[in-house]
């Protein structure tokens, strides 16, 4: 897993240049557990996608709401995975916002899970 | 024969002009709980709208399992990544599955059936206006408690293929 952390960095550096930072802290299931843990620049993002990958990935927006996202990353399996989602983020003050996001990832052995999840974003 | 060669082309004709392209892939799902089952994708699309369709399955002397699925988009142009256009699609999708097993000196099958219905979502990434990455994700309805905590009974369907007009 640690081999793929130097492509996905050189990736969003070059990527990303000139944007403002962004934050998100997602809870998992039944809100036990962190299950997204990203940061990002612009449009870009990269960390825990969910508790089952991760990576990095675009986001492409609507409008001031709602979003999708697309991207790539490492399954709990090791293997490339995937990843997608659509959600919404509402700014409440100071930068900080609410975000939800209904994910998927499919990694290419077969693993695949989906979810919600539904936390605090920042800079977003 | 020739009505029904006519019938055959104008209802070709139509599908093409309600939609703009067809699309055929092959993946996978997770109706399989991460066995590796290839599935037939297919897809009619604009860029308004899409109907996406899937199916696999296995089948032996034993035992047969059968996915379909079936996703209904509205469509809109997300953007661009790493100059593939991204088309994404939030709508509504159902799947149907089931799985049947006849146990050794048996004459009965004995069957169980699975079905979902909920939101779904679409992700497609496209080369060449023509190859394609796709997903398709669709969240099950079904007990709101469970929903309350992010919890859905999820079908994925994965697929690569081509747009063939």
């Amino acid at each position: 897993m640690k081999k793929f952390w130097p492509l996905l960095i050189l990736i969003l550096s070059t990527s990303a240049m000139g944007n403002t930072p962004n934050a998100f802290l997602g809870a998992g299931i039944n809100f036990s557990s962190a299950s997204a843990i990203r940061v990002g620049y612009g449009d870009w993002e990269l960390g825990r996608f969910s508790n089952e990958a991760i990576g990095i990935d675009k986001i492409f927006r609507f409008d001031s709401i709602y979003y999708c996202n697309f991207g790539f990353g490492v399954s709990i399996n090791s293997t490339l995975a995937f990843l997608a989602g659509a959600g919404f983020n509402y700014k409440v003050k100071l930068g900080f916002g609410v975000r939800g996001e209904l994910f998927a990832v499919q990694d290419i052995e077969g693993y695949s899970t989906g979810a919600g999840t539904l936390g605090v974003s920042w800079g977003f | 024969m020739l009505k029904i060669t006519g019938l055959i082309f104008i209802a070709f004709f139509k599908v093409q002009v309600l939609f703009a392209s067809v699309e055929l892939g092959m993946g996978l799902n997770s109706g399989f709980a991460g066995r590796l089952v290839p599935s037939l994708n297919h897809a009619y699309s604009s860029p308004s709208f899409a109907m996406s369709a899937f199916s696999s399955g296995v089948k032996n002397d034993y035992y047969y399992h059968s996915v379909y699925g079936l996703n209904l988009y509205y469509m809109r142009k997300a953007g661009d990544l790493f100059a593939g256009d991204v088309q994404f699609g939030f709508g509504l999708g159902t799947m149907f599955a089931e799985r049947g097993f006849q146990d050794l000196g048996d004459t009965n099958t004995e069957t169980h059936s699975d079905y979902l219905l909920g939101p779904s979502f679409r992700v497609n990434w496209s080369y060449f206006d023509s190859i394609f990455m796709n997903i398709d994700a669709t969240y099950g309805l079904r007990d709101i408690g469970n929903h309350i905590g992010m919890n859905f009974q999820e079908i994925i369907s994965f697929s690569v293929g081509a747009r063939l007009f």
